[in-house]
């Protein structure tokens, strides 16, 4: 047992932890270096993974002096980066062996958890423009402008190489450690998380099994979603599952308050599965004049799908509503209505 | 070729007519055509940053030796503010012998300098423009005469009358030829377009007034590209921005972060588009609401060009072709009570965004001087920028017309980084620290990020952005946050009502699929849009106007331009009855999709899902 020092965000204030190196490993990941490091899931009261933790212990060089960080690395469920720890008689340091400053332990901690950093781009030998004059910059080549916004003064290389072990390879093994690991109480703790990140994680990575067992919440967390989600998850969804009650009636709750991009996703599924007369008289019903392409797509998936009554129907909305109709629609409604011969004269042409 | 004739009286009398930006050696001058639509005409400018630039020279021939008198059509840029004297100095020179006459310095507007008379010796003599300061002299043209009834014309709007009497430019305008499409605007929602309707089978012409493609990311403003690609709904859009766009990101960087001959080239690569560099649009011939012809003239020849399509795209920025075609606009900040939007002012006024004039100095080996000048602003340690670089917010003009007042706006802009540089240079109690700093770049052409909106049969509002209100003709993704600039307080402090420097505010919000109906005119039956002159409110431009975002809506266009010739339609037409097509255009794209998407900079901070 070791105790350390944890650096939270923010709070920059210290708590012990405990880290138990000889502690049985769940998975190791490999380093650039070719060193590896252990990751261990760390379980809640209820027995479900909370997060993931790793001591990393890796060659840093600043500018040809190089030093080993001893750090604790935690992530959450889906592989995203939470924050460090710090051995305490082990601190960080910049170039020329200055320690770290408490503001150079809150920008690193910003740092590791950024997405959108443009350094972490360029490859290592790339970071620095070589010059034969000694010291430009503190190092023997000044840090490229775009580079020099983004990093610590004096601790490129170790913000570098910390990153992309935070980020790197260690994100994948995490999620595949919690896919494996997915089951319908994980799944609810996820989800409680409300986070939209968690979310896509979970459209992503659940199989037909877990979808169909967890249908209900999945579409729950269309309503409260943001952005691109419900499309997104829509187009997830496993087909079959379109021809379930809960879908069905999921969009017929809730179809004319969704975008038109999550409609339209909607539509595209349910091209390849049987359509519930119920379902059928609901998108009938969506044709009306105040769309107009929108119109086109519904006349054509309907005219795809004619079960029973649905066609007459159809023809019945597009008459007394005078709605017009493509002309590729047309030609099919008139090829359909060879079987049916009523009256299609009035349909007007878009 | 330089346009000179000979207009004689019936007294046999001699007026000789020059225009400088046809000069055959422009030496270290610059061609100046911003403002051509206001002052009538383009113009030659010594922009030397305070290092007096090489001559320019024209053969000249006269019918007859003799006694002359000259006229030079210039102005003293900076009286406007100062009373010392002018920054713009300059002389004629006749075979290299200077002539005593200074120029730039007797009246504040453009008007013609009496020049006195001259002996010319020689039927053929070299006429050279002697720049004495290096600080922006301006000269838009010279008459020679000797018709003692003569007096040069001061209305910009007789003296165009008589120029092209006197060229025949009007008499003998160029047929550009027949296109399926004309794009006005060469910046990167033009050049966009341009390359997109062609790769979709679009018979092309792009127009643009500048000698290269890019607009405010061409490296005569040097702007870095913003905005993010690649987004949903329509991932693909944004290939053909990231083909063209430079790798590199920054703001007043050196030339090559620009990579002007990038997007030359790719326009220069599609057989189906005729470029017009050099071009300045100015006339408009409509016929019912519909565009018949644009008329543009050759900002270094004269010569007027005729183009003729079915189909138009104001790319301008300014929305010059919709102004000119009579096409509703909006201009400044639209009232709270207009689009109901919460960051609308109560009362509605002028305040735009205004134009970046930036710049940047690079370190010598050894001590540099920059002169003490007299003519600019009144300047002390408070107002001293301890800087080698002004980027974006070096941005002038909030509150003033961006097309009648840009002269000013421009100068005011060059006036500001001179006063702070020459008393860093001379003054500050830091100058220790710039004394080897040599000012390498200012821009001439200023970035504009706002001046008139076109109205479509839709206007892109607040609410629609931050509620994501998609509609169903939703096309290029804006994502950059809703990012309205005001003048600095505390410059604001230091020059009241006459700040140099702007602050942002932002607000943030998701990706954004910017509807069809912006794109094009409610009222010109023919014109299309992309760039910052789309249909939006002045706050939603805060968001669409990044660079990326409008090559998109470029592409967008080129696509749109498609559909519209197969299927003999309007962009109206397109919305109302093909917009499926678009739709299967823009999933496809239009650009290399196998680039890889290596412009990491200036994304922005957009509320970006993650989509683990």
């Amino acid at each position: 047992m070791k105790l350390i020092f944890s650096i939270f965000l923010c709070l920059f204030c210290s708590s012990f932890l405990i880290y138990d190196h000889q502690e049985r490993a769940d998975f190791e990941v490999g380093m650039q270096n070719g060193g590896l490091f252990k990751v261990i899931a760390l379980h809640d009261k209820h027995g479900l993974i909370d997060t993931y933790r790793a001591n990393i212990v890796a060659p840093v060089c600043e500018d040809r002096v190089c030093y080993d960080v001893n750090l604790i690395f935690n992530w959450n469920l889906i592989g995203e980066f939470i924050d460090f720890g710090i051995l305490s008689e082990e601190p960080l340091t910049k170039l020329d062996h200055i320690p770290f400053l408490p503001e150079d332990y809150q920008k690193l901690q910003n740092i590791l958890r950024n997405q959108n950093l443009s350094f972490v781009k360029i490859p290592a030998a790339e970071l620095v423009i070589k010059s034969d004059k000694p010291k430009l910059d503190g190092y023997s080549g000044a840090t490229k402008e775009t580079v020099k916004k983004e990093v610590i003064e004096g601790a490129l290389y170790t913000c570098y190489t910390l990153w992309h072990i935070a980020n790197g390879a260690v994100v994948d093994s995490i999620k595949n450690s919690t896919k494996s690991a997915l089951d319908k109480e994980l799944i609810a703790k996820i989800i409680n998380q409300r986070s939209q990140t968690n979310n896509y994680f979970l459209i992503n990575h659940l199989d037909l099994t877990s979808y169909t067992e967890n249908i209900d919440a999945i579409l729950s967390l269309m309503t409260q979603s943001k952005g691109y989600f419900s499309k997104n998850a829509f187009e997830r969804i496993p087909e079959t599952l379109f021809e379930s009650k809960s879908v069905r009636d999921y969009i017929i709750s809730n179809y004319v308050n969704l975008d038109y991009y999550t409609q339209k996703a909607i539509l595209k599924k349910l091209e390849k599965v049987k359509h519930h007369p119920e379902l059928s008289r609901f998108l009938i019903g969506q044709i009306n004049r105040t769309n107009t392409f929108q119109n086109q797509k519904l006349i054509a998936l309907l005219l795809h799908h004619l079960e029973g009554e649905t066609f007459l129907g159809l023809v019945t909305n597009l008459k007394e509503n005078s709605i017009p109709v493509s002309d590729e629609n047309l030609e099919e409604i008139k090829k359909i209505n060879e079987a049916y011969q009523i009256n299609i004269s009035e349909i007007d042409e878009l | 070729m330089l346009f000179l004739q000979v207009f004689a009286n019936a007294q046999k009398h001699t007026t000789l007519f020059i225009e400088t930006e046809s000069f055959e050696n422009k030496g270290g001058w610059v061609i100046d055509q911003q403002f051509m639509d206001v002052m009538g005409s383009s113009f030659l400018m010594a922009h030397g940053m305070g290092i007096p630039v090489a001559d320019a020279s024209t053969k000249v021939s006269f019918p007859n030796k003799g006694t002359y008198h000259v006229y030079v059509r210039t102005r003293n840029w900076s009286s406007q503010w100062s009373k010392a004297e002018a920054a713009g100095l300059f002389q004629l020179a006749i075979d290299g012998k200077p002539l005593a006459k200074i120029y730039g310095k007797d009246h504040a507007d453009w008007a013609w300098t009496d020049g006195g008379e001259i002996t010319i010796a020689n039927k053929e003599i070299i006429l050279s423009l002697k720049d004495l300061t290096g600080f922006n002299g301006r000269c838009d043209a010279i008459i020679f005469t000797n018709d003692p009834l003569f007096k040069p014309v001061e209305s910009i709007k007789i003296l165009n009358e008589f120029r092209n009497t006197y060229f025949g430019f009007d008499r003998n305008p160029r047929d550009a030829g027949e296109f399926d499409f004309v794009i006005v605007g060469g910046g990167l929602a033009g050049t966009c377009a341009a390359i997109s309707a062609a790769r979709n089978g679009v018979k092309v012409a792009l127009i643009q007034n500048r000698p290269l493609l890019g607009g405010n990311n061409s490296s005569e403003v040097r702007v870095h590209l913003g905005g993010r690609i690649n987004l949903e709904p329509y991932p693909a859009l944004g290939n053909l921005v990231n083909e063209i766009g430079p790798d590199e990101g920054g703001n007043a960087q050196p030339k090559s972060y620009y990579e002007d001959d990038k997007k030359l080239n790719a326009v220069l690569n599609e057989p189906n588009i005729s470029l017009f560099l050099n071009h300045h649009a100015n006339k408009v011939e409509t016929e019912n609401g519909t565009i018949k012809r644009v008329f543009a003239t050759n900002i270094e020849t004269g010569e007027k060009v005729i183009f003729k399509a079915p189909l138009f795209a104001d790319c301008t920025g300014d929305g010059t072709i919709g102004r000119l075609a009579g096409a509703e606009y909006m201009t400044g900040r639209e009232s709270k009570s207009v689009y109901n939007e919460p960051t609308a002012p109560e009362v509605g006024d002028n305040l735009t965004m205004g134009a970046s004039v930036q710049w940047f100095s690079e370190k010598k080996e050894d001590a540099v001087t920059f002169p003490e000048i007299k003519w600019g602003m009144e300047w002390d340690e408070a107002k001293s920028e301890e800087i080698t670089k002004g980027d974006w917010e070096w941005e002038t003009g909030m509150g003033l017309d961006m097309t009648l007042d840009f002269e000013q706006i421009r100068d005011y802009g060059m006036l500001a980084v001179y006063s702070n540089w020459s008393y860093l240079k001379n003054k500050s109690v830091n100058k220790a620290k710039f004394a080897n700093e040599s000012l390498r770049w200012v821009a001439y052409i200023a970035g504009k990020r706002e001046s008139a909106r076109l109205k479509g049969d839709y206007v892109l509002r607040e609410q629609d952005l931050t509620e994501r209100l998609v509609y169903p003709d939703g096309t290029a993704p804006t994502s950059w946050t809703i990012d309205l600039h005001y003048p600095d307080p505390e410059n604001s402090k230091l020059f009241p009502g006459a700040a140099f420097k702007s602050i942002a505010k932002h607000i943030k919000i998701y990706p954004y699929p910017i509807p069809f109906r912006c794109l094009y005119s409610k009222n010109i039956n023919n014109l299309m849009m992309a760039g910052r002159d789309i249909s939006v409110s002045h706050v939603a431009l805060g968001t669409v106007r990044l660079m990326r975002t409008c090559g998109m809506m470029g592409e967008v266009l080129g696509m749109a331009a498609s559909v519209c010739k197969k299927e003999n339609t309007n962009p109206r037409g397109l919305y109302q009855k093909h917009f499926d097509q678009l739709e299967a255009l823009m999933i496809t794209g239009v650009g290399n999709p196998n680039i890889p998407n290596t412009q990491d900079y200036n994304k922005g901070g957009t509320l970006m899902e993650i989509k683990n």
